[in-house]
């Protein structure tokens, strides 16, 4: 559990101005004409009017078509994980007035594109001018909203192996951890969670450091409506995580579950953008979709001797545990055991028990299953 | 439908699948099978089985379920496992290292030179327990009490988010709960009584008490 008490009210993060040479003027200017935009808001550095960065992934795309920017907006790249001249398009980072007009360039460019299980759409949002508190906020808050996004995102990208939600990993606490301490907490920490942070702190290997936070959820599209809303939550979000107080969040998280006032906590946080859920969601199945997020964000946050004391404590000598361990386990008992205490950075760092568990089947199936059936000759 | 391209290489194939665990349907019900080895040009599928032991399966025609199971509390040989996904590349699939982590929170000092010692051996209900990860089916808190008093568990899973496990304590012998990976109180099985120390969590404890139709009091320690 974190200590958010002693948390300095402090931008982490790079505040870094992109510098351009006035070369380059001719090249926004005329982008911001095809946009309808001031050419001075592409790449803005604005804390109140954050960029977005968009990667939608298409396939289906004529193998001989230019890989040339389109507009000068719109980057191809390839990508191994798709198929049919599969491309992923990213856009230079822009504000939100500005993505409408590029989503039509888009689907207008590459009106062939088609969109399967394997295409995408990851949505960047500029985090660099966030304070320590503002960033865990942002985390806390989404932490309550997932449910409502994956609703929005659909069922198939819930169960998606490379947008893997808070609601199945133990990611959380790392992810607070990272924010809090402004640097990456846990080697755990990987870029297919459905809210990935580590382009805001990190460089190499597979993640670049763009200063944002990435949110992985959402199908493959260019329908203008979807994306529109898609990225209007997320502004939402991340506008509630500066305006509301940490230390009044965790407060109210405490006590969410009890007076179930769900629906104040999301108009508080997506405003007029609330109502986008509602095609996907009711307002009735809000209980039970947020009552477990709102367990676990308490988990992560409350503070509590009783439960510190449990879950770290050695068993004691002549505790039912120990007890139980030694009548279950007898022949373990003959030797002398070593119980070392837990690594206090990782409160579920017992790796080993997958391998015993994984060992128990592999090894029950070799050693001790019997072969009762074999349909066939060749199954021997 | 059959989750495995019969176009793809073998050996990718079975880079993929091998030692993964998923679920196939036989007789109606989903069962968990280890995957072993791809035959016949993909068409047949090598698995291992609890009850039938080694089987071949011609991959489409059966129902194969490549859901991994949930987050949280299911029961297994010995006591209880938490399960969670891991949310790295997962190039590899179904049930294995790469994509889920199983451990017993309740123990979190156990090291692998502890687990080595325990001499935990394999046997064929921890294969066929597995299968209560995915159907989420949980031990009511009456038969927790003497699986655990009996000391035939460590710890006992009574629904998705709770736990019951023997106190590490020697001054108490009361019932430890767990909500999730957080223990939050204690169960009294003498009194029926829950006591709450973590009081954050009175109003989840509160909820599986009346889902579940319990009798038990509930009081903050």
């Amino acid at each position: 559990m974190l200590n958010f008490d002693s948390l300095a009210d402090d931008p982490i993060l790079h505040k870094d101005r992109v510098l351009f040479s006035p070369s380059i003027q001719p090249l926004f200017k005329k982008i911001a004409t095809l946009l309808d935009i001031p050419w001075t808001s592409i790449y803005a550095n604005d804390p109140l009017n954050p960029t977005l960065g968009i990667e939608i992934e298409a396939e289906n795309i004529d193998p001989d078509a230019s890989w040339e920017p389109l507009h000068g907006i719109w980057i191809q790249k390839e990508d191994g994980s798709l198929r049919k001249g599969g491309r992923e398009y990213i856009t230079i980072p822009l504000q939100f007035s500005a993505l409408l007009k590029a989503f039509q360039l888009l689907a207008t460019s590459i009106p062939e594109a088609k969109f399967t299980h394997r295409c995408s759409t990851h949505v960047h949002i500029d985090v660099r001018h966030m304070t320590r508190s503002q960033m865990v906020t942002f985390i806390l808050l989404y932490a309550l909203c997932e449910p409502l996004l994956f609703a929005f995102a659909g069922k198939f990208r819930r169960h998606n192996n490379f947008c893997v939600g808070i609601e199945y990993t133990n990611d959380l606490n790392e992810m607070l951890l990272t924010a809090h301490h402004g640097r990456i907490a846990s080697d755990n920490l990987q870029k297919y969670a459905a809210l990935n942070i580590l382009p805001a702190y990190v460089s190499g290997q597979d993640v670049t450091r763009y200063g944002t936070f990435e949110f992985r959820h959402l199908f493959g599209t260019l329908n203008a409506i979807t994306l529109m809303d898609w990225c209007s939550l997320i502004l939402r979000l991340r506008m509630a995580a500066i305006e509301i107080d940490l230390s009044w969040l965790i407060q109210k998280t405490r006590y969410l579950n009890v007076d179930s006032s769900y629906s104040i906590l999301l108009e508080k946080i997506f405003k007029d953008s609330l109502s986008i859920f509602w095609n996907y969601v009711s307002i009735n199945d809000l209980p039970r979709l947020l009552e477990k997020h709102v367990s676990r964000v308490k988990q992560s946050v409350l503070h509590h001797e009783f439960s510190r004391k449990l879950s770290d404590t050695l068993p004691e000598e002549n505790s039912q545990y120990l007890k139980g361990l030694k009548r279950m386990y007898p022949h373990a008992f003959k030797s002398k055991i070593t119980l070392l205490p837990p690594d206090p950075l990782c409160v579920t760092s017992t790796e080993a028990d997958l391998a015993l568990l994984h060992y128990t089947w592999s090894s029950t199936l070799i050693e001790t299953a019997p072969l009762a059936q074999e349909p066939t000759e060749d199954s021997t | 439908m059959s989750p495995f391209d019969i176009n793809e290489d073998p050996k990718d194939l079975k880079k993929k699948w091998a030692n993964a665990m998923i679920r196939l349907k036989l007789d109606n019900d989903f069962e968990p099978v280890l995957i072993k080895d791809f035959l016949d040009n993909n068409l047949s599928i090598k698995c291992c089985h609890s009850k039938h032991g080694t089987i071949l399966i011609e991959a489409n025609k059966y129902e194969w379920d490549v859901t991994l199971p949930e987050r949280g509390w299911f029961n297994s040989v010995g006591g209880a496992h938490f399960c969670c996904h891991y949310s790295i590349r997962q190039w590899q699939k179904g049930v294995c290292n790469m994509t889920m982590h199983f451990f017993r929170p309740t123990i979190n000092w156990r090291t692998p030179s502890f687990m080595l010692q325990l001499g935990a051996k394999p046997n064929i209900s921890n294969f066929d327990n597995v299968s209560d990860a995915w159907e989420g089916r949980h031990i009511t808190l009456d038969q927790a009490v003497p699986l655990l008093r009996g000391y035939r568990k460590l710890e006992v899973a009574i629904s998705r988010e709770i736990a019951l496990t023997l106190s590490p304590l020697s001054e108490c012998n009361l019932l430890v709960i767990w909500y999730d990976l957080t223990p939050i109180g204690w169960y009294d099985d003498k009194k029926d009584q829950i006591l709450i120390n973590n009081t954050a969590f009175h109003q989840e404890l509160f909820d599986f008490v009346k889902r579940n139709k319990l009798s038990c009091l509930i009081s903050t320690a």
